[in-house]
């Protein structure tokens, strides 16, 4: 049996944006780990060091005492999604031995997108959200139910928006936004950013690995050091270092659906008259039928098919801009609950010089 | 309608080239041919096309695309040189200088239209870059910086971009990245420009997947500062600043339609007149602007001589 200092480790999905910055943080500390890759190992991960492999490769050894899990279902359809979800955690549970720990990477979204249900480290309920949302909840669910039947040592790091130098999620788009002058944010409404540098995950993720725990149980840590600073304290900064002013949209945009049942009505909304007359209009004999219909039709309800609208016109934002917005004015903070012994290698300071850095190409 | 054959049906052919080009009225694929039978055979059922030997390929087609790994782009393109040929080589267009020069200059000789599958220059915010570029609007142009970075997924079937050394990032998706900031700067058309001062960092010997670079560019007696960083690995900005004494554009990498403008009275968000949905509608577009000679001008060979150049002796230092 290993000691603690020591354990075998594998980390699922090692390729990604965290998993690159993890491998880094286990070498620097000395400790062999195992990359699992989809695809080209020389593509996925750097060096030689952590024998990158495949899932089926590694699945075929002697298992590990500490398996942790990156992994998560990034392509193919949503409604895919548990499946490959599913898929994970049996890859998962093939890789970890009895007695042995998993850590599992999960997120704030279990607490909605724009974390607009009450945060609390413990379990969530299963609800219906973004299939983003409901699959890191199946997720944390389904390695809780391997952690009971099996006794193993489970660490649920429910991660906040994970930021910093190369992120595709965060820095990138908010590049990308201010440049083509759109919206950063929301007049009024300077949301929590609930972020976290991508070098604190690793670190924290090391320190996990390292402190030796192996006591059954499910155990919830939130990581969000930085969830106090406000995303236009980091858009402004990267806003003056392009030399431009950050744009913020109307508090207009985010009224969305309240429910289900509201956004099956205004999905419905575009089968109205108008847009179904136009839509047949353009038919061979559809277009003779609807033609023939609205001759028919009183002049006034005419004149309204003609100008419009019978529902409300389709918003000017799409549900995914409104989203990203209403992340952005999000009002609950996602405060750290971490291991007290752990501190980040990070400032707030440090991780805004490293984007501004990277957004200059050095 | 003009017969067309393809020459390589890999990756790009069946996910790309296939929306592009199949059901069109003035050009249809007739001939495939690739090394790899398999490949030809699959090709052949999708566009409904003959699968032949290179030799025949290049006497019965009218127009003839490459999309080979870029080490055979030289001997494939010389192979198909007939009088009143087009043909579209896939981008990087050529690995070497000499050959980016020689070829051109033997296609001309030859009778021969050949032009280089750039098709991002049809990217709304590209061409209308440009065009604020050229017309004066930030002055003359003294720098420029590009980035594009991302998780490679693209699945090469030759896989040449782990194992050839043209396949590395600044050969694959920097010719891309590059070549928007010479065409935008309007540098695209110095095929012999010098490449000065160069400062490389990459991850590894070729194909290296993480690449970057700080260059001097001289054209025409004057200077102009490059920057580039490509990347396999991690996620960049993924913009292209162009610098000139009067002002700055900018522009996303992706297909889009909005460019900033800076300059000393403030910064703007100009839009081009045409937006595009999807960018497989760049694809269209610039196919038809080659095979049905409309606008076919910026993808024409000579102007990406001077890429080759400046990717060349990035590579090389």
């Amino acid at each position: 049996m290993p000691s603690h200092t020591d354990p075998s480790v594998a980390i699922v999905g090692a390729a990604g944006f965290v998993g690159r910055k993890l491998l880094r943080q286990l070498e620097e500390r000395d400790i062999s780990a195992t990359a699992i890759v989809r695809g080209l190992p020389e593509l996925s991960v750097d060096g030689d060091f952590h024998g990158a492999c495949s899932a089926a490769l590694a699945l075929a050894g002697e298992g590990f005492d500490v398996v942790v899990n990156l992994a998560y279902p990034t392509s193919g359809s949503p409604y895919e999604y548990p499946a490959q979800d599913e898929a994970i955690a049996r890859t998962v549970h093939g890789l970890v031995k009895g007695g042995g720990r998993v850590i599992q990477a999960s997120t704030l979204a279990v607490f909605g997108l724009a974390l607009d249900r009450q945060v609390a480290p413990g379990p969530v309920p299963k609800v219906r959200d973004a299939a983003y949302v409901e699959s890191k909840l199946l997720a944390e669910s389904l390695l809780t139910e391997q952690q009971a039947k099996r006794g193993l040592a489970l660490d649920i790091v429910r991660l906040g928006n994970v930021w910093g130098a190369g992120s595709g999620s965060w820095a990138q788009p908010l590049v990308q936004r201010l440049i083509t002058g759109r919206p950063v944010g929301v007049t009024g409404a300077p949301g929590y950013s609930n972020t976290t540098d991508v070098a604190n995950v690793a670190a924290y993720l090391a320190f996990l690995i390292q402190d030796g725990r192996r006591e059954p149980g499910v155990r919830y840590h939130h990581l969000a050091e930085f969830s106090y600073v406000t995303w236009s304290d980091w858009a402004d900064p990267i806003a003056a270092e392009l030399g431009i002013e950050a744009v913020c949209a109307d508090p207009s945009v985010l009224e969305m659906p309240a429910s289900g049942v509201q956004e099956l009505v205004e999905a419905l909304a575009p089968l109205g008259p108008r847009t179904l007359y136009q839509r047949m209009a353009t038919e061979r004999t559809a277009g003779s039928w609807a033609r023939t219909l609205v001759r028919h039709l009183p002049s006034p309800a005419r004149t309204r098919l003609k100008t419009g609208p019978f529902f409300a016109d389709e918003p000017d934002l799409d549900r995914a801009e409104q989203s990203f917005l209403a992340i952005m004015a999000g009002r609950q903070e996602f405060t750290s609950v971490v291991d007290s012994a752990w501190k980040p290698v990070l400032t707030e300071e440090e991780s805004l010089e490293r984007v501004l850095l990277w957004l200059d190409g050095g | 309608m003009i017969s067309v054959g393809l020459i390589g049906c890999g990756a790009v052919v069946h996910e790309l080239y296939a929306k592009a080009l199949i059901g069109r009225s003035a050009y249809k694929v007739c001939f495939v041919c690739d090394t790899d039978p398999t490949q030809a055979a699959s090709a052949a059922v999708l566009f409904g096309a003959e699968a032949v030997s290179l030799e025949v390929l290049a006497e019965k087609a009218e127009a003839i695309i490459i999309s080979t790994p870029p080490a055979t782009h030289a001997a494939l393109v010389r192979a198909c040189l007939q009088p009143g040929r087009t043909i579209i080589c896939e981008k990087p267009y050529m690995t070497t200088h000499k050959d980016a020069r020689e070829i051109c200059e033997e296609s001309h000789a030859a009778g021969a239209s050949l032009f280089v599958n750039h098709f991002r220059r049809v990217f709304p915010q590209l061409e209308l870059a440009q065009e604020l570029v050229g017309l004066g609007v930030i002055g003359e142009v003294t720098g420029f910086r590009a980035s594009e970075g991302g998780r490679f997924i693209w699945k090469a079937v030759s896989r040449y971009t782990t194992r050839d050394p043209a396949g590395g990032v600044l050969w694959d998706t920097g010719s891309h990245t590059l070549d928007m900031a010479l065409f935008a700067s309007g540098l695209d058309g110095s095929p012999d420009m010098g490449v000065e001062d160069v400062r490389v960092r990459r991850d590894k010997s070729e194909p290296s997947h993480d690449f970057r670079a700080d260059f001097r560019l001289s054209v025409d007696g004057r200077g102009v500062d490059g920057r580039v960083h490509v990347s396999r690995k991690e996620a960049l900005p993924n913009l292209v600043v162009i610098s000139g004494t009067g002002g700055q554009v900018a522009f996303i990498t992706g297909l889009d339609d909005r460019v900033r403008l800076t300059t000393a009275t403030g910064s703007t968000v100009l839009h081009a007149e045409r937006p595009y949905g999807h960018f497989m509608e760049c694809f269209d577009i610039q196919f038809r602007r080659i095979l049905l000679a409309d606008r076919a001008g910026p993808m024409a060979a000579e102007n990406f001589a001077g890429q080759i150049k400046l990717i060349e002796t990035l590579t090389n230092a």
